[in-house]
């Protein structure tokens, strides 16, 4: 069987986010990064890395190899608390006959109740996009329900099935062309003056951030724990969320 | 594929109560008015389009729920739309039981879900207390054709053009278009099990503590009714047949 060539989810998204000025981050509340910044063990290898910059608190941005069995890619952003502006979300998990690929804007207030948001956020960023890619194959809800929970209206989730190599790339295509209206929305975005509203967003902040940790720790301890360490596995979710 | 007749689609409100036999056990007592409104005239109509007819009850001695709303509306010999909700009583955060059901000869367009009452994004507990207990179903039901069709599932994306109406909805919502008479038979199922779970789910629910979180529930009550009075399509059909005023009533009484 012929090697199979990852697709440079990576180097992609790197690109797209050389704009930025980051400052890379070497703790976490406590929490020493650097073990998970360039990684080896006897079944991964990868890295993660987390940044600051200008309206973002966090932008989490890495990927990891299982030898020949998979490669998974990540990155999260978090516009700092003054901007109300959603979560950029991103998951790659691909493998040698399928990639799962999910990505989102993750809203930061209640959709339904706050629809001048969902107008400026999903109706007009993302919903063209999550229309063109509607027909990706391999299309359906994400596999999580706690993820459909706190998706938008208009994530992009797909199991592609790689039926020619050039399908590595077309199920890339929603992340990055998620991630050019998000940097464009995040160059515009203003800080939040009215004081319920600012309320409102850094209270859903802290329960997206709660409730994604709650529900994804446990879940990696059985995948990526088991190959990567439990101990570096949970960091990694810590740094995404 | 094979359309489906008029006289041989499906009496879904027949096969809810007798069929299936569904409020058994439950003390239902009709309702004659809602929230001081007269609901007389919904609840056997014949016009020149259109004839059906509407149920709302109460449950005697329940604290928990507030109504339950069934009913037809045939359509010119040529449709069926169906409607079934359960709403609890304000004291209690229950999600809202929601079933459409319209049916004409191609297939039945079909939605069947709990609308949560908080955002599940900030009150993940309720999501493991009142949406969860579906994912069996939702797993077993989202593969009927027309949710699915090969590997492309159109779960959610029937309401697309209605962004206000896909935020009204659960992680495990049934919803899409169907057209075999079996697979139809199939969706009916779906909307019997997930009723006899929102009722097996009142007897675990408990009366709202907190002023301020009733409140929240309140209010985005009140926000997924007026989206649904304002703005759903069936509306303006409804408007054709019962006039402007009892078309919204008609909407309001499923919220």
């Amino acid at each position: 069987m012929a090697e199979i060539v990852w697709t440079p989810y990576l180097e992609k998204m790197r690109e797209l986010l050389s704009p930025l000025d980051l400052k890379e981050v070497r703790e976490i509340g406590g929490e020493d990064l650097s073990p998970i910044m360039d990684f080896r063990t006897p079944k991964c290898h990868g890295s993660f890395k987390t940044y600051r910059a200008n309206k973002i608190e966090k932008l989490t941005l890495g990927s990891l190899y299982l030898d020949e069995e998979g490669h998974y890619g990540m990155c999260t952003i978090w516009p700092q608390g003054e901007y109300e502006l959603p979560l950029y979300f991103s998951n790659w998990e691909e493998k040698a006959k399928e990639v799962l690929t999910l990505v989102d804007f993750t809203p930061t207030v209640d959709l339904l109740m706050n629809e001048p948001y969902r107008k400026k956020y999903i109706d007009e960023a993302i919903s063209p996009l999550w229309n063109k890619f509607g027909t990706l194959p391999g299309i359906q809800p994400a596999p999580y329900a706690f993820v459909r929970g706190m998706c938008s209206i208009n994530y992009t989730c797909a199991v592609v099935p790689v039926t020619n190599e050039g399908m590595r790339l077309v199920a890339l295509q929603p992340h990055l062309e998620y991630l050019k209206v998000y940097l464009k929305l995040l160059k515009e975005s203003e800080s939040i003056i009215e004081e319920k509203r600012r309320w409102e967003v850094n209270r859903k902040r802290a329960a997206l951030s709660h409730n994604y940790r709650k529900n994804f720790i446990p879940r990696v301890k059985k995948s990526l724990g088991v190959t990567m360490g439990e101990n570096m596995a949970n960091l990694l979710i810590i740094m995404l969320f | 594929m094979a359309k489906v007749e008029y006289k041989d689609m499906i009496k879904f409100v027949h096969e809810i109560t007798e069929v299936h036999n569904l409020f058994k056990g439950l003390s239902l007592a009709p309702l004659k008015s809602f929230e001081g409104r007269e609901i007389e005239p919904l609840m056997e109509y014949e016009t020149k389009l259109a004839s059906g007819f509407r149920r709302l009850y109460h449950v005697e001695e329940d604290s928990k729920i507030e109504k339950i709303c069934i009913g037809e509306l045939h359509y010119m010999k040529r449709a069926i739309y169906s409607s079934f909700s359960m709403t609890p009583t304000k004291d209690y955060d229950l999600p809202m039981f929601m079933v459409e059901f319209d049916q004409s000869p191609p297939w039945v367009s079909v939605t069947v879900d709990f609308f949560p009452q908080v955002d599940i994004a900030v009150y993940d507990d309720y999501r493991v207390k009142y949406l969860d207990p579906l994912e069996p179903l939702w797993n077993k039901y989202k593969e009927i054709p027309g949710i699915t069709e090969g590997d492309r599932c159109l779960v959610g994306r029937r309401f697309a053009p209605w962004a206000w109406a896909l935020t009204t909805l659960s992680p495990y919502v049934i919803d899409g278009k169907v057209r075999e008479q079996e697979d139809r038979y199939r969706a009916l199922e779906a909307a019997v099990e997930y009723a006899r779970v929102w009722l097996k789910l009142c007897s675990i629910a408990e009366p709202i503590k907190e002023k301020a979180y009733q409140e929240e529930v309140l209010v985005r009550r009140r926000q997924i009714r007026q989206y649904y009075e304002e703005r759903d399509p069936g509306v303006e059909v409804s408007k054709k047949i019962f006039g402007e005023e009892r078309a919204e009533m008609s909407m309001g009484l499923l919220f």
